[in-house]
């Protein structure tokens, strides 16, 4: 089906846009939420598995204290209250990739509940407010085979690996998003990103969009401009990247002013965003007929945190990544490109760990922002993991300012940090990288050179302190490089002077 | 008389004395069943060569000074309903025909690794829903007083194989009475535990916040025994409570000695009157006449709320069950049916389920569906947990009075196969009694009471106490017990299975 | 569950006596996954309906200052230490599969989206 598509400003022109984002975070506990089966998705299928996450007959479920813990954290990161009493509670539905057929989740009753996320955009800010954030468990993944396409449509069977099963997700449900008007995509985008680095900070999930462990459903409705009702709302699943978020904000509001322009009805309705070219397609009609009967879970008992133990876990709360940004960009002296650059290249832990390590900080943005992360791409790699540590970097450097190496020397440490040859002293051992620091060789290398080149000599003689260059260049070559330039320069001065 | 007939108890010190070697009593166990189950069908499955193992390996045990356990050695049968690993588990259900548990059950476990033989798994109401047996997809099993009677349920199994002299010890479940209720038709002895004493690891849940493991056995003292066994907290049973109940065994020993001076007795007003069959009601009077004897005061006490019970039990368990139930999808393990064409994994658990679920279960799962479903929760479901508040109130009220309180444990005396099979209601007010406990979390145990005037099958009488109070119903039935098997010569025993001449 | 979000999400639609039609039967059957035949319904409608006249009895018994008890022993708090305990083996979870397919569990083509 075609979609008729209405451009994004006459979208403004006639309608007010609402948000509501959920978004699912797997948290990187060792174990499952309510069985001791590592927590670890991918690997052979249904090695970690056992009776309570593949829900046979009589399996019972003992939850996750460190699940619980990261629970409250995200809570009160997102400056929620926490719940003094809460249950977990049944979501009954059938499905293959559900064990139980039913999910073990909280209802009327979240962990933690009313807080808000502040947001800036294009030097506005956004109070995104929280309604909740609960506890649930994943379920398992099923592919599917035969058809044309591997998808769940027209295929023949499907294969289900219950691995996944039961890995601890905390599911955040803002309240409706309303006046940010044209901003709406980039809102989305920016409370997804803002969740992200704070949950990061937390250290409580690896937050990889890419790799599932945090998904973002969007609600999207219209209002006519100026009406506080709401409209319709179509909820499109999985969007799996900041990038389309953003995106499928836009489609979706396009989408639904086609429709209602053209006087039609918005279908409450399940969509799925399409990477590839930014739209969504109809999935499953929501019906007022799909009822999850959820009711308290009878084999757990209440979860009722007490105060101490909140206020415990708030104290461990790390600073907000906002505030630490503006702090860090103070501290350092970066201009707010660098610091951008800094983000966007998810550099910023680790050039405050290499300035921990005693380097200048705009040596340790070069450093990580040029040559490390050239390599990272060239090698498909997070900059993490690109293999070399923010001390070897802060060591490289301090060799550089001691003057035992130059940039090019350094690059060629690089080259046996990433091979895996030892540490920076080691590697300049071993390849005999340091700068030649005694005179004497420099010196006579330098008469070589004058001795070779008489005119350039004259010149130099004659005040063309320039012409040294050439001197420089021959020294610099009969010492392959290991000559620091700018001492080499000081002695031819002061050998013609 | 043969060692069959004797106590679990009693067997346990005579293979403490070496007097038997555990072997022999398995043995005459399995050579009890291969006589009598064809007719009675007490059990789904006998495992004749693991069991004659384990007892093998006790002997061994014994001869090296090194019992596991004061049991070790005393065979024992098992509720369909909990899971053994390596021995097929169905709960009753067509669903689960031939599934074999790749893990053990909490309770099968510290059975096994108190060294009992596991003689095989008792037949039941199909996932506990029944209190007939009637309802298991194998068959009915029969009263070993009359084979054309019903041996209650929905643990008819575990009480007729302990009454048929098949088992001495026997596990059961108790959801709304399961336990105590075939131990009044069968004239043998059932024990619910105190809601969380006992880990539910493993059980194939009916409904979870009623369920409840606890023995079937011939005494008091027997039970006592082999709750002390299976009771204890359990990590894997998130509900488990911190502290095992104790004393249980000794409770039952000193009740023996038949001093009820200062134990306060409560009737149970509300569980009087018309329903109550006159036979049934005759039995309990004499009771309670031998309990003011024994010295204990008797009073009658008004538990109000329980006029509500079967019908919040009835809204409750069909909520948790349709629930527990919805894994049995054909998708992981049981029985797929595959209709024709190419059926969808919706379809195919569908027919599948229509296939492998009985009446009362498919009965119960779309009660529960409907009260738990949106519009009716807080009219159903919701006010139904609100009554199981009421009871509780009521029954910490009359616990202020009375230690134990006191009723007949079923209306009536076993009643002929057949015959409430397809009226529902019938079959619920047969648990009219026991059902308030499961509600309360209180634990209740059943003693035989006598055998009817009218029909000569048993009856029996039931005992609540507190939450955690377990002891009390210990001393209390093997006072009563003691005082009836005087009056008796011995324990009531059906004339079938009667012992034949001395061992 | 008492009052809070759930009180607003389900509206309280009392009735004395609730009667069940048999196109009711059928959907509740379908919400639990139930392929009742139609003389399944037949048979199985009037008994619903007996039995739920009967539970019907509590509707109202309790007024709304009496909590609901979902446990019965009040107990909070119970946690598992986050500490990996050994599981099935794949063999072990698949040995029961009624289908099965490179150690996946094999099932018919799924209708609708995941949820
Ligand atoms: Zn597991």
């Amino acid at each position: 089906m075609t979609e008729t598509l209405i451009d994004f400003d006459e979208v403004l022109e006639k309608f007010d846009p609402a948000m509501g984002l959920e978004v699912h975070v797997e948290l990187n506990t060792n174990t499952k939420m309510f069985c001791g089966c590592p927590a670890v998705f991918g690997g052979a299928p249904n090695t970690n598995v056992c009776p309570t996450c593949l829900g046979l007959p009589g399996a019972m479920p003992a939850v996750n204290a460190k699940a619980v813990e990261s629970a409250i954290r995200i809570g009160l990161a997102l400056n929620c209250e926490i719940a003094e009493w809460c249950r977990f509670a049944r979501k009954n539905y059938f499905y293959p990739d559900m064990p139980k057929n039913f999910q073990t989740s909280q209802y009327d009753e979240p962990i933690a509940f009313e807080g808000y996320l502040d947001v800036e955009v294009e030097g506005e800010t956004f109070r995104i407010e929280i309604e909740r954030a609960h506890m649930e468990e994943d379920t398992g993944k099923a592919t599917h085979v035969g058809g044309s396409t591997g998808r769940i449509q027209g295929a023949d069977y499907s294969l289900i690996d219950y691995n996944r099963a039961g890995i601890p997700l905390i599911e955040i449900v803002t309240k409706p998003i309303l006046n940010t008007g044209a901003k709406a995509p980039l809102v989305a985008k920016a409370y997804v990103s803002a969740l992200r680095d704070l949950v990061k900070a937390l250290g409580v999930s690896d937050v990889r969009m890419d790799q599932g462990s945090m998904r973002c459903d969007v609600n999207l409705s219209l209002a006519p401009k100026g009406s506080d009702k709401l409209g319709t709302r179509s909820e499109t699943k999985n969007v799996n990247s900041l990038r389309s978020v953003e995106r499928a904000v836009r489609y979706e509001m396009s989408r639904h002013a086609g429709i209602l322009l053209s006087g039609g009805s918005v279908l409450q309705e399940t969509r799925h965003f399409h990477e590839s070219d930014g739209t969504t397609s109809s999935g499953r009609e929501k019906s007022d007929a799909e009822d999850y009967r959820y009711f308290p879970e009878p084999d757990l008992v209440p979860v009722a945190p007490s105060r101490e133990w909140v206020e415990e876990l708030r104290a461990t709360l790390p600073e907000p990544p906002a505030e630490r940004r503006v702090r860090l960009q103070a501290d350092w002296g970066f201009t707010d490109l660098e610091m951008r650059d800094a983000i966007n290249a998810d550099a910023i832990d680790l050039i405050e760990e290499t300035v921990a390590a005693g380097a200048a900080p705009q040596a340790a943005r070069k450093w990580w922002l040029s040559e490390i992360s050239r390599r990272a791409n060239e090698a498909g790699v997070d900059l993490v993991d690109a293999g070399v540590s923010p001390a070897q970097v802060a060591e490289v450097q301090k060799l550089i300012d001691a003057g035992t190496l130059n940039d090019k020397l350094a690059r060629q440490v690089f080259d046996g940090l990433f091979a895996g040859e030892g540490t920076p002293a080691e590697i300049i051992e071993k390849r005999g990288l340091a700068l030649v620091s005694d005179d004497g060789p420099l010196l006579a290398a330098i008469e070589d050179a004058l001795a070779a080149q008489p005119d350039i000599a004259e010149k130099i003689r004659g005040g063309n302190v320039k012409a040294a260059g050439a001197i420089v260049g021959a020294v610099m070559k009969a010492t392959r490089g290991q000559a620091d330039a700018a001492r080499v320069q000081q002695l031819i001065v002061e050998r013609l002077s | 008389m043969s060692w069959i007939h004797r106590t679990a108890a009693e067997q346990a010190a005579a293979l403490a004395s070496g007097e038997v070697t555990s072997v022999e009593l398995t043995q005459a166990h399995l050579d009890q069943i291969a006589a009598t189950d064809g007719e009675l069908h007490a059990f789904l499955h006998v495992d004749a060569e693991g069991a004659l193992a384990q007892a093998r390996a006790s002997d061994e045990r014994r001869k090296a000074g090194n019992p596991l356990h004061e049991l070790d050695g005393v065979p024992i049968a098992i509720k369909d309903v909990l899971t053994t690993e390596g021995l097929p588990t169905t709960a009753g259900s067509r669903i689960l025909e031939g599934w074999i548990p790749p893990y053990d059950g909490t309770v099968t476990a510290k059975i096994k690794a108190a060294g009992l033989p596991i003689l095989g798994k008792t037949n039941m109401d199909e996932f506990a829903m029944g209190s007939s047996t009637e309802n298991s997809a194998y068959g009915p099993t029969r009263n070993p007083w009359d084979h054309d009677r019903i041996p209650g349920g929905s643990g008819g199994g575990s009480a007729a194989a302990v009454g048929a002299f098949q088992a001495p010890l026997a596990i059961g479940s108790d959801t709304g009475g399961s336990i105590r209720q075939p131990g009044a038709m069968t004239g043998t002895v059932g024990v619910k535990p105190t809601y969380g004493s006992v880990s539910r690891y493993g059980v194939i849940a009916l409904a979870n916040s009623l369920d409840q493991l606890g023995p079937c056995t011939r005494t008091v003292l027997d039970s006592a025994l082999l709750h002390e066994l299976i009771g204890g907290h359990d990590p894997r049973d998130s509900t488990s409570v911190p502290n095992a109940v104790t004393g249980l065994a000794d409770a039952a020993r000193a009740g023996a000695a038949r001093d009820l001076n200062g134990l306060r007795v409560g009737i149970v007003k509300e569980l009087q009157g018309d329903a109550w069959n006159a036979d049934v009601v005759e039995r309990f009077d004499e009771s309670v006449a031998l309990l003011k004897e024994m010295g204990a005061d008797v009073v009658e006490v008004s538990l109000p709320s329980f006029v509500h019970a079967m019908a919040a039990y009835y809204l409750i368990l069909p909520a948790e069950c349709s629930s527990n139930l919805a894994k049995f999808d054909a998708m992981r393990y049981g029985r797929r049916v595959t209709p024709e064409g190419s059926p969808s994994a919706e379809e195919v658990m569908k027919v599948s389920r229509d296939a492998g679920f009985g009446d009362e279960v498919k009965r119960r799962i779309i009660i529960g569906t409907y009260a738990l479903s949106s519009g009716y929760y807080d009219a159903f479901y919701g006010q139904a947990q609100k009554i199981r508040t009421l009871i509780i109130e009521d029954f910490k009220k009359a616990f202020e009075q009375v230690d134990v309180l006191v009723s007949p444990t079923a209306p009536s005396t076993a009643w002929p196969i057949g015959e409430k099979a397809d009226d529902p209601l019938a079959m619920y007010l047969q648990d009219l009694a026991t059902i308030p406990a499961n509600l309360a979390g209180v634990p209740g145990i059943s003693i035989p009471s006598g055998l009817s005037s009218a029909d000569g099958l048993p009856t029996g009488i039931q005992f609540l106490a507190p939450v955690l109070e377990d002891a009390r119903l210990y001393r209390v039935g093997a006072a009563l017990e003691s005082a009836l098997f005087e009056q008796w010569g011995g324990q009531i025993t059906p004339a079938a299975y009667a012992p034949k001449g001395a061992n | 569950m008492t009052g809070g979000i759930g009180a607003q999400i389900r509206p309280t639609r009392l009735s004395a006596m609730p009667e069940l039609s048999r196109d009711e039967v059928r959907h509740l059957a379908d919400l639990a996954r139930i392929d009742l035949s139609d003389a399944e319904l037949e048979h199985l409608a009037p008994q619903l309906n007996v039995i739920l006249e009967s539970v019907a009895s509590i509707q109202g018994v309790a007024g709304p200052d009496v909590p609901a008890t979902s446990h019965p022993i009040p107990m909070t708090n119970v946690f598992r230490e986050d500490v990996v305990v050994p599981g099935l083996t794949p063999q072990q979870a698949l040995a029961a599969a009624p289908a099965q397919e490179d150690d996946k569990f094999s099932v018919p083509r799924i209708l609708g989206d995941e949820q």
